[in-house]
């Protein structure tokens, strides 16, 4: 069936062909009348039309014609009607000319950079460092409601500076060098010694007695510790001792029973005078025994990795967990980079999200080499590679290039970046080890694995992402924290009781997430999330505190996310409320359907009253209404919001708008009638198949970063259907988008 | 009070300023370009909404002309402010694209093209003339242009009935599909163009880490290079984008890093954290950063939006509480048309103070704002008809002497506000044949 649909390259005579069969003939039934003759409405003549060529030349135009036929908003209500085949005949047509994509098809994302909490979230579980780097960063740009999209997310200077300055600072903030007090010398220092020689990863090796060192400036009188790293093979009757000695006299003799591969840290003070002294460390129990039966008796060796001087003693600031986390190994040397290059590959990894290859590695080791060559510490060396990697692309962008090729003209999305996509769906932040290894293992094919990590994952403190960040944009939660309500107007309104508002939303999207609960709780709720002052405002008894906690309400007005403070202010004026907006936000996020922007040349109806002491706000706006040209729309818009005018502009309840009782009686054009919020809230329930389906097209978006266009339609059918199907659970819809080929695959590059 | 301490920081600014500066104090590019040229500096101030435009439009024309009470506050600099009265943004119009004039009138704003309605995909805009000049005569300074304003971008929602947020919080666009963020916190600038200043260094210390620091930008453009060539056709438009901005810092390290401009910041303290609750304030203070890279030729090119357009704020600082956006569709209601002249003023005051300060900064060859050209306007003329002709514009400054004297100019109506952007250019040494949808000079400013 999907098959049928001509590809314009492939049949330009066809396609005229069935524009003059099929179409030609619709278009002069039900448009013409309007859009024809010499003064045509919209400046749109559909007379003229004969050939595809003459609608390829304007794809724009003919997207919009085919959005309006395709909703039902064309033809205007009480012109004759064309029958659905009737309109499908023309939507298809338009599709196969303009080159849309064939409905189902995957589509494809423009690769995305990390907005501003992604790169924040990302950098915690990174660098295991609590900072908000991005709230220095220029605002992220929104498009289809959300800042996480491909096309729309772009680079500047002012943010390319940003990006350097943030890596450079971060890695300074991870990475913490040896403090000036601290003196290192590695295995590899001091050239050739008696006994030792120097190993590949730079750690010194004794096979024999003998002892290495050299002079060291002492800065001061007092105290000082001398700390060694190292380990041993260990053979015979006794375990490795190891001797300090300064100026050439025995400070200590120590046992080094650690053995690889983890080497013990062994110290002694000391009190010197400042000036130069000579220190050295060496090995003194020797064992070589090649008759012993077990081979592992047979030599005792000593490995010296590095020795520091510390001091003169003061407080020494612990080393914040970024730094134990990253740097997972010592030493390394200009000569021999392998534990810098180990750290820096694992670190390159994770920020990648993906394998690194060689020749990335090799580079980052480079830099890391040139650091060490300017006589600066091996810390420092790593600190300019990590400065690197959180610099480049492939750490800001989150890049697909491990696709392998499906059914024609489509490809897999690899293992490791739909690891990426599952986590920055559902935590706005990278891959965790698991996600990690399940990628390494090629294991997220399977769609009964990646239902299992949306489950895993929803459960877990991270997924508080999804409030931040889908839900704070979902429900403009974000726009609420930039709504300045008159004061003069809302008595008692304060920024603490907003970010209230905003917080109870959060804890209530949560509940339902975490507990993965009904959606069905988002439209009708007999529990609410409010501390003190949130029930004060809405006038609930029994509630105390600053915490907010979980509330059995017991009257019908509230309960569900149109009764909560957030939503009712962010649709609100700063003076009054909008029922226009309040009705226009139900339709954009639960019951779908927003009707197109208005017509070309018909402004946008204002629901701007003047002086309210003429008419009552709602007898102004049906005055408004009468117009042909705005009533279709806002008949299906106006009423919703009118149902909710019991709440104020800022969510209280009240009995009338200034003198004029509030009238919150409502019907739809298709007759429904309803009456208050309670009314409203049970024409949401009806369509909760709607709501899911709404709900589920949100969540695509957001997971993908694209905007949906006609041939996702089936898509979205489908996860809202499994939710239907499934309980109306949260989870239900989430998988639903995870498992989808839009989420799993990708049209091929032409 | 915290509003207060931020205004008492950047009192050190006046100080500085007021003194005459010496050439020995002057940037090096400054003193080198004095000697051929005198540096000419571009800034394009937006307010939005449009403007009530009965109290904004002088009756008489030509030198001398009277000053409604939009324009009152300018009185101090009346010598150097001119008004344009009849110039049009004619893409700006819906031209079959229907609602979504605050979008699409910031987008066309600098650029007169007309844009391409997405909300998403495909965004289609094009340079705008700041970005035109700054492509131009950028390389002669640290920075090739300066984007300030005092509002974020939208956080969320549908910006305006079908347009990207991308279109309405900017004015500013490096390419055409690439509009340039802005940055609304003074402190933020301040640091941008200055540093830190928490710094000392020692030599080699810095050289060490400039050295680091280029060996990144080396690593990170190989880098980029070598996986662009992996991508699809669109992945490496953002890849180009990411290049851009890496070469353009890259330019500044290579040839602005080391210049001092330690004189003129002697007596600047730098600007408090955080955003100002008053806006007036954050304007001032914004406006003071602007001043300062002009000052210290950190840039020639400045664009500064006050507020974004279609912004619904409230004004309490001056009694007003209702949005800016629901006045501006006054529908002639008396009360919403004196509010808007309100607001209107005290954007004015703003400005006159951002001249004022640009005047009392002396050069080699007169003051800043004689070196300068500023415009100063709006994207709507009418906030309640939503029309983009006889838009409200200011040309403020002497371009270096060579604009004529401060007038009232009244053009024909829909005269393309683009061709006095193709003059300006014309006046910073930019030769453009055309710009949007202009179609010639204005010969009147010639």
């Amino acid at each position: 069936m999907l098959a049928a649909v001509v590809t314009p390259e492939q049949q330009p005579q066809s396609q005229d062909a069935a524009f003059k069969a099929r179409v030609k003939p619709l278009l002069t039934k039900y448009c013409v009348s309007c859009h024809g003759g010499s003064d045509p409405t919209a400046g749109l003549n559909l007379a003229g039309i004969e050939t595809a060529a003459q609608a390829k030349a304007q794809p724009d135009r003919w997207k919009k014609l085919r959005q309006y036929v395709a909703t039902g908003h064309m033809p205007p209500a009480g012109s004759p009607q064309p029958t659905q085949s009737e309109r499908k005949a023309i939507t298809d047509w338009v599709d196969a000319v303009i080159g849309a994509r064939k409905p189902g098809d995957p589509g494809r994302v423009t690769v995305r950079r990390l907005n501003r909490s992604e790169y924040n979230n990302t950098v915690r579980d990174l660098l295991y460092l609590q900072a908000t780097p991005a709230e220095e960063f220029p605002s992220d740009d929104v498009g289809y409601g959300f800042d996480n999209i491909g096309d729309v997310l772009t680079i500047s200077p002012l943010l390319m500076e940003k990006y350097l300055a943030a890596a450079e600072r971060l890695a300074a903030q991870a990475i913490v060098l040896p403090s000036s007090k601290t003196a290192r010398y590695h295995g590899s220092d001091f050239g050739e010694a008696r006994g030792s020689s120097v190993r590949e990863d730079g750690d010194r090796k004794f096979t024999s007695h003998g002892f290495f060192g050299g002079a060291h400036e002492f800065p001061a009188d007092g105290d000082y510790v001398l700390r060694a790293s190292a380990y041993g093979e260990q053979a015979g009757p006794e375990v490795c001792k190891m001797e300090f000695r300064l100026d050439g006299r025995t400070l200590q003799v120590v046992d080094v029973a650690a053995v690889s591969p983890e080497p013990g840290t062994y110290q002694v003070p000391l009190k010197v005078k400042k000036g130069a002294h000579r220190l050295e460390l060496g090995f003194i129990n020797d064992y070589y025994n090649p008759e012993a039966t077990d081979p592992r008796q047979r030599d005792r060796n000593l490995i010296i990795q590095y020795f520091e001087v510390v001091g003169p003693i003061g407080p020494d600031a612990p080393k914040p967990d970024s730094h134990t986390k990253l740097i997972t190994m010592y030493p390394g040397t200009l000569e021999h980079p392998a534990a810098a290059r180990r750290v820096i590959g694992d670190f390159a990894k994770r920020a990648f999200r993906r394998p690194v290859t060689a020749q990335e590695l090799d580079k980052l080791v480079a830099l890391y080499q040139l650091v060490r060559s300017k006589g600066d510490p091996y810390e420092r060396g790593i600190q300019v590679a990590v400065t690197a990697v959180l610099a480049s692309p492939s750490f800001i962008f989150r890049m697909e290039t491990d696709s392998r090729p499906a059914e024609a003209g489509t490809e897999w999305i690899g293992h490791y970046a739909l690891a990426s996509r599952l986590s920055y769906f559902l935590w706005s932040s990278m891959p965790d080890d698991e996600l990690f290894r399940l990628a390494a293992d090629g294991k997220l094919g399977d769609a009964r694995e990646i239902e299992r990590q949306v489950d895993r994952m929803l459960k877990s403190p991270k997924a508080k992402a999804l409030a931040d960040d889908f839900a704070g944009q979902w429900l403009n939660l974000r726009l609420l924290e930039t709504m300045t309500p008159d004061p003069g107007v809302f008595e008692g309104w304060t920024d603490q009781l907003k970010a209230d508002m905003v917080a109870e939303t959060k804890a209530f999207f949560m509940h339902v997430v975490q507990n993965d609960r009904t959606v069905v709780d988002f439209l009708e709720a007999d529990y609410a999330f409010l501390n003190a002052r949130l029930a004060e405002h809405y006038g609930v008894e029994g509630v105390s505190g600053d915490q907010l906690r979980r509330h059995e309400m017991r009257s019908p007005r509230r309960g569900g996310l149109v009764t909560q403070g957030s939503m009712l202010t962010v649709t609100s004026n700063p003076n009054r409320t909008s029922p226009v907006k309040r009705g226009k936000w139900i339709l954009d996020n639960i019951l779908g359907g927003t009707p197109p922007p208005p017509p070309p040349d018909v402004g946008a109806i204002e629901d701007d009253a003047k002086a309210m002491d003429e008419s009552s706000l709602r007898e102004k706006m049906e005055r408004h209404r009468r117009d042909p040209n705005c009533a279709g729309c806002h008949a299906r818009m106006d009423p919703l919001g009118f149902a909710l005018d019991n709440f104020d502009g800022v969510g209280r309840w009240r009995e009338k708008d200034g003198k004029w009782p509030i009238d919150d009686s409502g019907a739809l054009p298709d007759g429904t009638k309803f009456n208050g919020a309670e009314g409203l809230q049970k024409l949401l329930v009806r369509r909760k198949d709607d709501f899911a389906e709404v709900l589920g097209s949100k969540l695509l978006t957001y997971a993908l970063g694209r905007g949906l266009e006609p041939a996702d339609d089936p898509t979205v059918q489908r996860i809202g259907g499994r939710a239907v199907k499934n309980g109306y659970r949260f989870s239900e819809l989430v998988k639903g988008v995870a498992t989808s080929d839009a989420f799993r695959k990708r049209l091929a590059e032409r | 009070m915290k509003e207060v301490s931020r205004r008492t920081v950047l009192k050190g600014i006046g100080t500085a300023v007021a003194l005459p500066m010496l050439e020995c104090m002057m940037p090096l590019t400054a003193l080198a370009q004095s000697l051929k040229a005198r540096p000419n500096r571009m800034a394009f101030v937006f307010v939005p909404n449009g403007m009530n435009m009965d109290a904004f439009r002088p009756k008489a024309v030509g030198v001398g002309y009277d000053l409604p009470e939009i324009l009152q506050p300018l009185a101090p600099v009346r010598e150097s402010v001119s008004v344009l009265t009849g110039l049009a943004q004619r893409n700006a119009f819906a031209l079959g694209d229907g609602p979504g004039d605050h979008a699409r009138s910031t987008a066309v704003w600098l650029t007169g093209v007309k844009i391409k309605k997405t909300d998403g995909a495909d965004i289609q805009c094009a340079v705008s003339v700041d970005q035109v000049a700054a492509q131009s005569i950028g390389d002669q300074t640290k920075f090739a242009s300066l984007e300030i304003g005092c509002e974020r971008g939208a956080m969320a929602g549908n910006c305006d009935s079908g347009y990207s947020c991308a279109y309405s919080s900017s004015i500013s666009w490096r390419g055409p599909a690439t509009p340039n963020a802005k940055e609304v916190s003074p402190r933020a600038v301040f640091e941008r163009l200055f540093g830190s200043g928490a710094t000392s260094e020692e030599a080699e210390a810095k050289a060490k880490r400039d050295l680091y620091n280029k060996s990144v930008l080396d690593f990170v453009i190989d880098d980029a290079s070598r996986l662009k060539s992996q991508l699809g056709a669109r992945d490496q438009l953002k890849l180009d984008e990411y290049l851009d901005g890496v070469r353009e810092i890259e330019k500044r390290i290579l040839a602005f890093e080391g210049r001092q401009n330690a004189e003129v910041l002697a007596g600047v303290e730098i600007p408090g954290k955080g955003i100002p609750r008053d806006r007036g304030e954050h304007i001032r203070l914004m406006s003071d950063m602007m001043v300062l890279a002009f000052q210290t030729d950190m840039t020639r090119v400045c664009t500064f939006m006050f507020a974004n357009d279609g912004s619904n704020r409230p004004y309490q600082e001056i009694g007003i509480n209702e949005g800016h956006h629901d006045i501006s569709h006054h529908g002639k209601d008396e009360t919403k048309l004196r509010k808007k002249k309100e607001i209107d003023v005290f954007h004015a005051q703003q400005l006159a103070y951002l001249l004022q300060k640009m005047q009392g900064i002396q050069e080699v060859d007169g003051t800043l704002l004689d070196n300068s050209m500023v415009v100063f306007g709006a994207g709507i003329s009418d906030g309640d008809r939503h029309n983009h002709d006889d838009l409200p514009i200011l040309l403020c400054g002497k371009g270096g002497g060579r604009l004529p004297a401060a007038q009232h100019f009244r053009f024909p109506n829909n005269t393309p506000m683009n061709n006095l952007f193709v003059t300006m250019l014309d006046k910073v040494g930019v030769d453009v044949e055309t710009l949007g949808d202009s179609n010639g000079n204005l010969k009147e400013l010639l």
